[in-house]
């Protein structure tokens, strides 16, 4: 066989073999696009950029608990460290989502998504999650705070770079996540609810 | 044509001889018949429903919602998106695609553009029109909710007379009428099925608020009474109730529920001096106790509308409850304080955390109690409790000439008022702790409530006990229950009052 014809050949094979991988891949893209995803999506939207032989540290993840005199009780995790304030707080985000291994009430529902988070050089701590944590939310004002403390606490008591967490819906401020909470400002940590209850009385007169 | 024979309103009657006598009197006759008839019209407009033509009022589980009618030529249509989210019902939706993938339980709904059909599960149904999209929006003829939601639903679906309402779930409205009795001033409000109002007086408007129960107004037997100026269904996202205006000098004598009979009677009676009313509320005499130095106190419901707050059993939620609470406690405080009570939502309607907050300032409201109902997840305590306002503290550096330190802005108006809500919130848990928490001493919470930062007056929100604990879930709905929470918070406030009028 001629070589110009043989180099035409195989030419014209590799085009039909990229063609058809092509065409299979726009198949199922468009599949993708018409049909809903039937499989559980991973937690993370985004998923950290950590290495997987980065070495494992240990955390504590906050769980609204069922005994009454604690509102959060801490449930030991692992995660892959990282020198990025942010890669780790997604981790533990994930981990608060996926739910207690203890049998505690869950922290957001577990429909829920982490959409992005991102740490300032200030602190701040932005945690964009999806609809389903207002949509799919319980209700109550001690669950909504059980909620919004397990996510703020678990986030500033392992990563010393965030001191505030400004909660996201949908990446967008959001008034309350169940109707009572204002979520438009940030939330400092407080472990009052992990171990001391409420406020103390107020006894002085205006 | 025999107005023109007998020549009474063209020209050309001039060239006619003039009528005689008897058939001028037929035409009187015909003339009083007309009037009479154009009377009776007129009486029949007196008993309307006021609806707005241009929405769908869509009822299901509990709630209602009014969607906005598109007219594309001839055929009505409306948006398909609203509906869903109102339903609660999962989506996907592309325009430039042109589909839209609805999912309801296990049923699966297509819609394609310009179809005149949707595939439910594989299977084509056909529609009056085909589904489009107005300005990105997409639309469906009417009978999609019939054809097709209600199979997807599962659920049966009922149409109202006018045809601007829609009941799902439910398999008819409740269809009530008006009779008027003859000489004794007697209105019956007859329904065809067991019907439930909330029956309130203001001023000589008597109004009978049916909830969110699916009710189709069908007329009066006997359409006018010189005691009644007109009857009114008024249908619409914010209210589902029939309005009675009466005259001046009518007062109510007795309100009367047959329920065995599905009916109401209204008793009426006529004073002399008009400007003494009565109140139905008030059937029993009121103890008056002193000059109560405040504008009025406002209840607010909380939830409401499609916010359900939490569940507390199938198709009963928070905002049902809350609102039953409400009501109970306005009794208890008007009765025992003889203050005036206003209630931020007196039926199921929708209201933004906004709304409530300007209504009770710009009304300057005295003092402000929401109501909800807890879900803590402690599940043996079941212990209410109530919250203050916790105001955000700004740590940037401030400047003392800044406007902020110059202004209080309107997300802070609590700060004022502050102190005064946790000793109003000092009282409220002090009442609660002696008759809901078993006598234990509880204190009262700060929490960033955004319904109570905003308020400029006393404010505290209740949160009344566990939904978590069985035997609380088994009670909360009981009115032996809801009466205690009324007397406790009626008590609270009862308490607080000397402290906040002391000079």
């Amino acid at each position: 066989m001629p070589r110009h014809i043989l180099f035409g050949l195989v030419f014209l094979a590799l085009i039909s073999l990229v063609g058809v991988s092509y065409y299979y891949d726009l198949q199922k893209r468009i599949h993708e696009l018409v049909r809903p995803r039937r499989e559980p999506a991973p937690y993370l939207a985004i998923p950290p950029t950590v290495s997987p032989s980065a070495p494992l540290r240990k955390v504590k993840v906050f769980f609204p608990s069922s005994r009454q005199d604690n509102l959060l009780e801490a449930e030991e995790r692992e995660i892959r460290s990282s020198e990025l304030p942010s890669e780790e707080a997604k981790q533990i985000v994930a981990e608060l989502i996926g739910g207690s291994r203890e049998r505690r009430l869950p922290a957001l529902p577990s429909e829920t998504r982490l959409r992005e988070l991102y740490v300032t050089g200030q602190g701040l701590a932005v945690v964009d999650l999806t609809q389903d944590a207002r949509s799919r939310h319980p209700g109550g004002l001690t669950m909504e705070l059980a909620s919004i403390y397990s996510v703020v606490n678990s986030l500033t008591q392992n990563i010393r770079k965030i001191g505030r967490v400004q909660i996201l819906i949908e990446g967008v401020e959001a008034e309350t996540l169940a109707g009572h909470i204002d979520l438009s400002h940030p939330f400092s940590e407080d472990l009052s609810m992990t171990g001391l209850g409420g406020t103390d009385k107020s006894t002085s007169g205006p | 044509m025999r107005i023109q024979q007998f020549g009474l309103v063209r020209p050309s009657c001039k060239k006619r001889p003039p009528q005689p006598l008897l058939r001028s009197r037929t035409l009187q006759g015909s003339f009083l018949s007309l009037i009479l008839a154009l009377s009776l019209c007129a009486a029949l407009v007196l008993e309307r429903v006021s609806a707005d033509p241009n929405q769908l009022l869509i009822f299901y589980k509990q709630s209602r919602k009014a969607i906005p009618k598109v007219l594309l030529g001839s055929r009505t249509y409306i948006s398909i998106i609203e509906l869903l989210v109102f339903l609660d019902l999962p989506y996907s939706e592309s325009a430039s695609a042109g589909f839209v993938r609805i999912t309801a339980g296990t049923n699966h709904i297509s819609l394609t553009k310009d179809q005149p059909q949707v595939v439910l599960n594989e299977k084509a149904i056909g529609l009056s029109a085909p589904v489009t999209l107005v300005r990105d929006k997409w639309v469906v003829p009417l009978d999609f909710v019939n054809k097709v939601l209600g199979r997807a639903l599962d659920e049966k679906v009922a149409v109202a007379g006018s045809g601007n309402a829609i009941a799902i779930g439910e398999s008819d409205f409740t269809q009530f009428s008006t009779k008027i009795a003859d000489k004794s001033q007697v209105l019956r409000v007859q329904g065809s099925r067991p019907i439930s109002a909330e029956v309130r007086q203001q001023g000589t408007r008597l109004i009978f608020a049916f909830g969110n129960t699916p009710v189709d107004f069908s007329g009066s037997e006997r359409q006018t009474a010189d005691w009644i100026r007109s009857i009114t269904m008024e249908q619409s996202e914010s209210a589902n109730q029939l309005v009675v205006e009466l005259a001046d000098n009518i007062r109510v004598a007795r309100i009367s529920h047959l329920a065995s009979q599905n009916a109401y009677a209204v008793e009426a009676t006529r004073v002399e001096n008009p400007e003494i009313k009565s109140d139905v509320a008030s059937q029993s005499a009121r103890p008056v106790v002193e000059a109560w130095k405040w504008h009025h106190i406002t209840i607010d419901a909380g939830h409401g509308g499609t916010d359900r707050g939490m569940t507390v059993r199938e198709n009963v939620f928070e905002k049902d409850v809350s609102l039953a609470i409400a009501r109970k406690v306005r009794w208890a405080l008007e009765t025992r304080l003889a203050v005036p009570v206003v209630l931020s939502r007196s039926d199921d309607q929708a209201q933004s955390l906004e709304e409530r907050i300007a209504a009770a300032n710009l009304a300057r409201s005295n003092l402000f109690i929401s109501i909800h109902t807890g879900n803590a997840p402690a599940s043996t305590a079941a212990n209410s409790f109530a919250y203050t306002a916790q105001l955000v503290v700004d740590e940037s550096p401030s400047d003392p000439k800044s406007p902020r330190n110059l202004f209080v802005p309107w997300w802070e108006a609590q700060r004022n008022s502050l102190p005064w809500s946790e000793r109003l919130a000092d009282c409220v848990q002090n009442e609660m702790n002696r008759a809901l928490n078993g006598g234990q001493s509880l204190s009262f919470r700060h929490s960033r409530v955004k319904l109570l930062s905003a308020l400029a007056m006393p404010a505290v929100l209740v949160e009344i006990g566990n939904m978590h604990v069985p035997a609380f879930q088994a009670k909360v709905e009981s009115d032996q229950f809801q009466n205690l929470v009324a007397g406790t918070l009626a008590a609270a406030v009862e308490k607080f009052r000397p402290l906040y009028e002391r000079p």
